[in-house]
């Protein structure tokens, strides 16, 4: 059960770091969330070459989102930045926030907060004039820490340009004795002389552990539209989609990722030249400060390689 | 007082100098349907002026106009954030002074431009809802200040007296809450709109 919530981490996070969801068809509701009591998810991810941290968090009572109100806000924090979790991400009862960490520390803390005219910043009006303060919360307090892992340094392929779907690559990075978990994503773009096709994969992996290592054949990011087999890797759909959109949408130039995973199926990438944008997460647990809390708790931190494929 | 408005008193006095020659007031009576700008994130609703002008002809082509304005509640979109949803909404009322002068192109219609400034006071109110069990409530707060207008006219004459009125017109409100408040939040009000309305002349 735990490993089945914990392999769902990045999309969930990176879900919950969405500002929006434009014509991403994604469920609203956070999945995986116990049915019963109230059960709090905190995320956290830097993605190599941002000098930010990308923070959400979500509440839940009985599986329904709970919302803040009346001020009540969580400030994330390095040694040397803070933030308010203003926004809402994609999933009902999610905030989200981008935290500046140029010094790329490890340790993000997350506070509970009632800050009534903070909270009101983005309002047009002079809300320090305009103020109706129901006091803080039932929340305020509350605490938590993540630490991040390393950043998977010196993420490679042993080749980059491949012509047969058959082919297979190691991927390979500096190990991590943490026992932190590994997960690899893709963003594939296929085009023939008229038409791109854009989807993403999430590839089976033989193991997930952080040894540094990983064969990974090319069928866990290529496939034959024409094959009715199931392929072996997981489309992103859902939830796991809108985050690598997400994602996306941060690296690259801007606007050049926009509804990347929204095109139809007009090319077939067995048969086409594809870009796969191979990102990989080292994830690694961390604890609330108060055992009371039910929930979970991560960080992570990512990179990305891009392969090409062009059986022409 | 700034330059624009000297200018403006400047030209106000001239014209009451030639009071003499003139014979002619209209006072005029138009609605103003106009959608309110605080230049910030609000989106209100479209609302109703009602305006009543004094006009007062010192030369056949120039009046000195003066009028009074007074809004009904206008509302901004209700929205959601993470404090709560809230509403604002907006009343306004105030004094103008200011020119218009005219040009009768046919036996029954002219066109005519109007600019001056004004006096307002402007009372802000915001309604904030938070989840059941907590409080809900409205803030209530008043500023005043000047401001300037602007507006280009079509009258029509149905007789000699009574007349139809058109105006494309924009009232601004300068400095709102400036001194109550942090220089950050001080905003200024714009209503864009038109004028709809009836002139009788005396």
């Amino acid at each position: 059960m735990f490993t089945r919530y914990f392999s769902s981490l990045p999309a969930i996070l990176f879900s919950m770091f969405s500002l929006s969801a434009c014509d991403i068809e994604i469920d609203n509701n956070l999945p995986d969330i116990p049915p019963q009591g109230r059960f709090v998810v905190v995320g956290a991810n830097q993605h190599t070459a941002i000098a930010s941290v990308q923070v959400a968090i979500a509440i839940f009572d009985n599986a329904i989102p709970v919302s803040l109100v009346g001020g009540d806000v969580v400030q994330a924090s390095t040694r040397e930045d803070s933030i308010l979790l203003l926004k809402d991400g994609v999933y009902n009862g999610s905030y989200a926030a981008s935290l500046p960490n140029p010094a790329n520390f490890n340790q993000i803390d997350f506070l509970m907060v009632h800050a009534p005219l903070e909270a009101r910043q983005d309002r047009w009006y002079p809300v320090d004039l305009l103020n109706i303060d129901p006091g803080p919360g039932e929340f305020v307090g509350a605490s938590a820490s993540i630490l991040l892992p390393p950043q998977p340094l010196n993420l490679q392929t042993d080749s980059n340009s491949f012509i047969n779907s058959n082919d297979s690559f190691m991927l390979s990075w500096s190990p991590e004795s943490a026992g932190d978990i590994m997960k690899v994503r893709s963003a594939v773009s296929c085009t023939d002389d008229t038409n791109t096709y854009t989807y993403g994969t999430e590839a089976t992996l033989i193991d997930d552990t952080d040894d540094g290592s990983e064969n990974i054949s090319l069928q866990q990011f290529i496939y034959d539209i024409n094959d009715t087999t199931q392929p072996p890797f997981e489309f992103l759909l859902g939830q796991s989609r809108a985050a690598l959109q997400e994602l996306l949408t941060l690296i690259k130039e801007e606007g050049s990722a926009e509804d990347f995973f929204n095109s139809v199926s007009l090319v077939n990438p067995i048969n086409s030249a594809c870009e796969i944008q191979l990102f990989l997460f080292r994830q690694r647990d961390s604890t609330f400060d108060s055992i009371e809390t039910n929930g979970r708790i991560f960080g992570s931190r990512s990179a990305d390689v891009t392969l090409n494929y062009d059986p022409n | 007082m700034n330059r624009t408005y000297k200018l403006i008193l400047a030209l106000i006095c001239f014209a009451f100098s030639n009071a003499p020659q003139a014979d002619n007031m209209l006072i005029g009576a138009n609605v103003f349907y106009t959608i309110p700008d605080a230049g910030g994130s609000d989106d209100f609703h479209t609302g109703k002026i009602l305006v009543v002008n004094y006009n007062y002809y010192s030369l056949p082509w120039l009046a000195v106009t003066s009028g009074f304005f007074a809004s009904e509640e206008i509302t901004d979109n209700t929205r959601r954030d993470i404090v709560g949803t809230y509403q604002a909404s907006i009343e306004t009322h105030g004094f103008t002074l200011g020119l218009r002068p005219e040009h009768l192109f046919s036996k029954r219609n002219k066109v005519y431009g109007h600019a001056g400034f004004l006096l307002y006071k402007t009372k802000l109110k915001v309604e904030e809802y938070f989840a059941p069990g907590l409080i809900t409530g409205s803030s209530t707060e008043t500023t005043d200040g000047n401001g300037y207008f602007f507006a280009l006219g079509w009258a029509h004459s149905f007789t000699q007296k009574v007349s139809f009125q058109f105006e494309l017109k924009t009232l601004r409100q300068l400095d709102l809450f400036d001194g109550q408040t942090t220089a950050e939040n001080v905003f200024d009000m714009s209503y864009t709109g038109f004028n709809l309305g009836l002139a009788y002349a005396f």
